[in-house]
């Protein structure tokens, strides 16, 4: 089924273009919601919601920009909004305390390095790891960031800064990126203890 | 600068990384995306559901009936068939299934005719007891037996023919010939014959001797019942005709006993009707409904029993929970010992109150239906807290299927929690329904749902005062699955009620 005839059935309420929609996008989809989400079971509640505000308001895409996009965009939403809903985003974590959370480290399954890096960045505190997941891998800016949580850009701008030193912490401990590369946000070289 | 490249050799390492990541999400997840954009074809499922549940508990109780009356009623054809074919060989008689006394049409239908070395003799008609004064005719040149035992077994459901004095028989253990003095004895074993005799209901041997008049001139010679003698113990009749069997015979007899014993009607052993009625008091969630919510700013919400609902902007809604009452009966069917499934109908009548103002003049309102036109309705209320009350009821019938669980194990006192869904038909309703903006009332029952679904779970105490009846009471929590109004209206309205349930069940 090609890209249009699915996009024609899906606004058409055609469970069959549906599926086919759904079986594209949602492995990649399920991996965006699962970067925000606690648990497997929270991705998923967010990927079935994001997909039926997909299907319904799929009349609304314009072909301006790739669909993927569009799909990414509200599946973003989604799982901004039930995380809104559970949990105040201008919760942070100081680094002090943030070094006591590595003792978590270990836990993370040496499969590939793709799932490390998604794992590592799960570990991250909600607020932290909700700004970095929107800045970083997402692309929005501070200020998109700070309307989208009801947080100044400000705070944005600072949990991003301490989310990515904690990341990168994490990761030179897991080894996923070497030492010599590790650099704080100031532009330092930093050592390991 | 540096700081900026390597931030942005970062991010890109994260980006790259994470949209590298595939998860594949369970099969959960798009039956639930399917169901909620597919709602109306939920209905054929549950449907088709129902409807397996239904022809399962059917065979089930069916089967549970170690020989249905079907059964047992073919088994004796059968029986009879064999019989007669092997009697007739041997030019003695093997009668058909007797019939019952209190069947008057039949008892005048029937004509049984009985062949002796080939020659018929009749007796009409066949329930002879029932006709003592009736002759039995005999064919003049018959060979006849000195007397023969007709064995009328399992509440006068079958005659056996027997030469009484023949000790010698066939492979078959069956009689095969008759003597000649002519004379008949016939033994039953039922009670009508008694219980005519005497008024008695117990059961008793009946022997009925009777003789043939061979000098007797016409083709038929009558047979006239010359004696009735009744045995009060039934055990002397079961020693005379066990005395008068070969061991075979006995076999045989035994065996189609087995056959032929009754059937435990297992209906009447594991089932029960019961009888309900649930006062509750019942409330509704309230809100947009999901997909709307999710597209815009406005949401409401609200769970408890009263007080005040948030709309969109600066409008609340003022409900308030009202009595509410369930009436129904059921029929419950023990599964095993501690479980047991029901079924029945119920109805229910449903109500909340909302305070409101009245208006001085009826208003046009425009309603919050999405996919069509806009909606107007006249509305005579305004939603603002005020003097006036509405009734939001509805009047539904509905199919409760499920089952309890016993959860204790006593003679007297048991505690049962059980659970039901219920397909249900909104009979009618007053259908009020808000304006777009939440500022008004009117009322538009065309817009209510007529067919719905309610779950409920409850959790009883049952107590025995006597055999056969159970007392019941205990909470019960009933929730509407599905909104009250239809699709296209943009608010969600779901009915719950809390109430006590208060049940007599009585055993067949």
């Amino acid at each position: 089924m090609t890209e249009e005839q699915m996009l024609a059935g899906t606004i058409k309420n055609n469970a069959a273009a549906q599926e086919a929609l759904y079986d594209r996008y949602s492995p990649r989809m399920l991996a965006v919601c699962y970067r925000f989400a606690k648990s497997r079971e929270d991705a998923e509640d967010m990927l079935q919601e994001g997909f039926i505000k997909i299907f319904t308001q799929l009349h609304q895409y314009r072909n301006e920009g790739a669909l993927e996009g569009w799909i990414r965009r509200i599946i973003v939403h989604t799982c901004i909004n039930v995380l809104k809903k559970n949990k105040k985003f201008s919760e942070t974590v100081d680094l002090i305390h943030a070094h006591a959370f590595h003792t978590n480290e270990d836990m993370v399954p040496s499969i590939m390095q793709a799932k490390q890096v998604v794992e590592c960045i799960r570990m991250l505190p909600l607020g932290y790891k909700t700004v970095l997941n929107l800045y970083a891998i997402e692309g929005y800016s501070h200020k998109e960031i700070g309307n989208m949580l009801d947080i100044e850009e400000s705070t944005s701008r600072s949990q991003y800064t301490r989310a990515k030193a904690m990341l990168e912490e994490i990761l030179v401990k897991k080894h996923i990126i070497d030492k010599s590369q590790y650099k704080n946000n100031y532009g330092k070289t930093n050592t390991i203890k | 600068m540096e700081d900026k490249n390597y931030r942005d050799d970062f991010e890109l390492f994260l980006k790259e990384n994470a949209d590298e990541f595939r998860m594949v999400p369970s099969r959960r997840v798009w039956y639930s995306l399917y169901n909620n954009m597919h709602p109306d074809r939920r209905w054929p499922s549950m449907a088709v559901c129902l409807l397996i549940l239904t022809a399962v508990l059917y065979i089930g109780i069916e089967n549970n009936n170690s020989l249905s009356n079907a059964a047992q009623k073919n088994a004796a054809e059968n029986f009879t068939s064999n019989l007669n074919n092997n009697l007739s060989d041997k030019n003695t008689t093997f009668l058909p299934p007797f019939l019952d006394n209190k069947n008057e049409s039949r008892k005048q239908n029937t004509t049984t005719t009985i062949t002796l070395n080939n020659i018929p003799a009749i007796v009409e008609p066949i329930n002879t007891f029932d006709a003592i004064e009736t002759p039995i005719s005999i064919p003049q040149d018959a060979a006849l037996a000195s007397s023969t035992i007709i064995n009328i077994e399992n509440n006068r459901s079958n005659f056996l023919a027997r030469d009484n004095n023949n000790v010698a028989s066939n492979e078959n253990g069956l009689p095969n010939k008759f003597s000649t003095d002519n004379k008949l004895n016939i033994v039953g074993s039922n009670s009508f014959a008694e219980e005519r005799k005497t008024g008695k209901s117990e059961n008793s041997s009946l022997v009925i001797i009777a003789a043939n008049n061979s000098n007797n001139n016409n083709q038929h010679d009558s047979l006239v019942i010359e004696n009735i003698v009744a045995k009060n113990s039934k055990n002397d009749s079961d020693k005379e005709l066990k005395n008068s069997l070969s061991d075979i015979e006995k076999s045989w007899k035994e065996d189609y006993a087995f056959r032929n014993k009754p059937a435990i009607n297992r209906l009447k052993q594991n089932g029960s009707m019961s009888y309900y009625i649930t006062p509750s008091i019942g409330y509704r969630t309230f809100g947009k409904r999901d997909y709307v919510k999710r597209t815009s700013a406005s949401t409401a919400s609200f769970n408890n029993f009263s007080g005040t609902t948030a709309l969109s902007g600066d409008r609340k809604l003022d409900d308030e929970a009202a009595l509410n009452l369930e009436i129904g009966a059921a029929f419950q069917y023990s599964v095993s010992k501690n479980v047991r499934i029901k079924t029945g109908i119920q109805g229910n009548y449903t109500n909340y109150m909302s305070n409101v103002t009245s208006l001085g003049h009826p208003t046009q309102i425009a309603l919050d239906v999405s996919n069509s036109s806009p909606v107007y309705a006249a509305s005579n209320y305004s939603s603002t807290s005020g003097s006036s009350k509405l009734n939001k009821t509805t009047l539904q019938v509905s199919v409760p299927i499920g089952a309890d669980v016993k959860m204790t194990n006593h003679d007297k006192v048991n505690w049962y929690v059980g659970a039901t869904l219920q397909p249900t038909y909104i009979i009618k309703g007053s259908g009020y329904v808000l304006s777009s903006d939440g500022g008004n009332y009117a009322s538009e029952p065309s817009l209510l749902r007529k067919l719905n679904l309610n779950s409920s779970i409850e959790s009883f105490i049952s107590f025995k005062p006597s055999p056969g009846v159970t007392m019941m009471v205990g909470p019960q929590l009933r929730y509407q699955l599905f909104s009250s109004f239809k699709n296209q209206y943009n608010y969600s309205e779901k009915l719950y009620n809390l109430g006590i349930k208060l049940g007599i069940s009585t055993s067949f």
